[in-house]
């Protein structure tokens, strides 16, 4: 099995040095090759697990978090928001 | 436009739902509060935590299911949708893949004279992200993260619609079925309704689709209108200098009234989807599924239909009355009384009554009208007992207070006066008031008769009967 190592470190936002990809595709492959002898899923439904379900939440309000305990975390803030380095949509 | 092709368009409906709390967590859910002010480790996607699925999330989605025909998946389940965005604290969004609670569904809808059927593909449920600030006074960009979480239904449309006018006429179904529901605020202007739109052009006869573009941030009826025209154009000027569409996803720009290309198909993002470790299967049985079907209130396609075909009304009409869900049950209610025409309760409802709402920006709930006065008053006129004229001055009184209009009448002194007796000054007054009006009546210009009468009906306050005033205007006249 082909992994192309760089595309997926874009994904994962990694960098990867050039001179590892190579170590890092052959350690992928025998990842991949070993989950690949996993059974075979069949189906979509047998992603389901109708024997083990959840149960859900009534719609209760409960009170939110203070903010400033929220922002403790965070590296940088500003007028009661997280702040980060500048994004262009 | 040319005309030698069609348009192909395909739309992607994100609802906000009105649950009191948020998707996975029990902040509240509100919008308008102040910044990181309805957070919690859960939605700000701390390591650690456990999303918990909120049950009216799920009901209120099947709703939409059951008022889109879907079929449910009374057994399904939720996944991660990955992507890096500042938006987005847990750099990935809980969704639905390959299971959506409700499938294979279809919408009526009415564009012009036409019923047409638009098949939807899917109803899921997944979380709202973030809302980022971008302020120049800012070295960074500001996250505020009382989005996050909030439960948003998407609804996705096959490729059914073949025109602007369509995609407008469906969105509006869409958000008019959401306040049936009163699953959602459905505020295109506050965002709590969004759309993407899918494009594509082919040639009149053609069976294959051609390539789509996805236009993102449509997010008003205006703008998705606007936007397909435009894309629509672009792709086949593109056709028609021997270009070939590519896929990609462009951002539609409602100020400059044109789209900009965001990405590319190279580019497309690779969301890796896979289910949510953190959330196990989960079960609407069959019963809840039959009994939110059964709490489905009447939609407004079918009532409109309904009006057209019960009562004889024109459809624009009918549209207009189903197209508010409180204008619609005051109509019914009011039909239901009975003892006059719905024509005429729709004449009131979308004339005096929409045009007095209009101008004080209110709405009917606002008012003290009711059914039962609305229907007495309108009688009341149907009797002879008051005029048209004064029956909106009686309505100004019954939207004001909670006054029955015989009161009203009465206090008011509004009754008509259908002795003649007691109208021969008035017309006399208003004769020899207008001496040039009674020159051209007499010179064949009998239009103006009306505005005599009129003029009698000023000066008897609205109580005079026309029809007889009429009848005093002409015979005094032909005397002069
Ligand atoms: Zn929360």
């Amino acid at each position: 099995m082909e992994i192309d190592v760089k595309h997926i470190a874009k994904l994962a936002k990694l960098d990867i040095p050039e001179a590892e990809l190579g170590k890092m595709e052959k350690e992928l492959s025998s990842i991949v090759a070993m989950v690949e002898k996993l059974p075979e899923l069949t189906s979509k439904e047998s992603l389901l697990d109708p024997q083990n379900t959840m149960q859900l939440r009534p719609d209760e309000v409960k009170p939110s978090f203070p903010r400033e305990e929220m922002l403790k975390n965070v590296p940088e803030t500003a007028a009661g928001c997280l702040m980060v380095p500048k994004v262009v949509e | 436009m040319n005309n030698n092709f069609e348009t192909v368009i395909g739309l992607e409906v994100h609802a906000e739902l009105n649950t009191k709390t948020k998707i996975f967590c029990s902040c509240e859910n509100r919008f308008g509060a102040e910044v990181n002010s309805l957070c919690c480790p859960v939605c700000m996607g701390y390591p650690g935590t456990l999303p918990v699925l909120n049950q009216q999330v799920v009901e209120s989605a099947v709703k939409m299911g059951h008022a889109l025909n879907c079929t449910i998946n009374g057994v399904t389940k939720q996944d991660r949708k990955n992507y890096f965005y500042p938006d987005l604290p847990k750099a990935y969004q809980i969704s639905q893949f390959d299971v959506p609670l409700c499938e294979n569904g279809y919408l009526d809808i009415l564009v012009g004279d036409e019923t047409k059927r638009i098949g939807v593909t899917r109803i899921h449920i997944e979380e709202d992200a973030g809302k980022l600030i971008h302020d120049d006074s800012f070295d960074g960009t500001l996250c505020d993260y009382n989005r996050c979480g909030v439960p948003l239904i998407e609804i996705v449309s096959e490729p059914d619609l073949r025109s602007a006018e369509e995609a407008k006429a469906y969105l509006e179904t869409i958000t008019t079925i959401l306040l049936y529901l009163g699953i959602s605020d459905a505020k295109m202007q506050e965002g709590s309704v969004r759309c993407d739109v899918n494009v594509s052009v082919r040639p009149h006869g053609a069976t294959e689709f051609g390539t789509r573009c996805e236009m993102k941030n449509v997010n008003s009826f205006g703008a998705v209108y606007r936007a397909i025209l435009y894309e629509a154009e672009r792709q086949m000027e593109v056709i028609a200098a021997g270009g070939t569409i590519r896929q990609e996803t462009r951002r539609w720009d409602d100020a400059k009234n044109k789209s900009i290309l965001m990405r590319s198909k190279e580019d497309a993002q690779d969301y890796r989807y896979f289910p949510d470790p953190d959330l196990l299967t989960f079960i609407v049985s069959d019963e809840k599924i039959s009994a939110l079907k059964a709490s489905l209130p009447e939609l407004p396609t079918e009532k409109t239909l309904r009006y057209v075909k019960d009562y004889n009304m024109q459809k624009v009409d009918a549209q207009l009355l189903s197209v508010s869900k409180a204008r619609a049950d005051f109509f019914d209610s009011a039909v239901e009384l009975g003892g006059c025409e719905p024509k005429t309760v729709a004449n009131w409802l979308l004339g005096d009554i929409a045009r007095i709402l209009n101008d004080r920006r209110i709405e009917l709930s606002d008012t003290a009208l009711t059914p039962q006065h609305l229907v007495e008053m309108i009688q009341m006129i149907d009797k002879g007992t008051i005029s048209n004229t004064a029956a909106k001055t009686v309505l100004e009184e019954m939207m004001a207070t909670d006054k029955a209009p015989q009161q009203i009448v009465e206090e008011k002194g509004l009754a008509q006066i259908n002795d003649s007796s007691a109208l021969v000054a008035i017309v006399e007054k208003v004769l020899a008031d207008n001496p040039k009006a009674v020159e051209d009546y007499k010179s064949g210009k009998t239009n103006v008769a009306g505005f005599l009468v009129g003029q009698c009906m000023k000066a008897s306050r609205g109580q005079g009967n026309p029809a007889t005033l009429r009848d005093m205007v002409l015979a005094a006249i032909e005397k002069l």
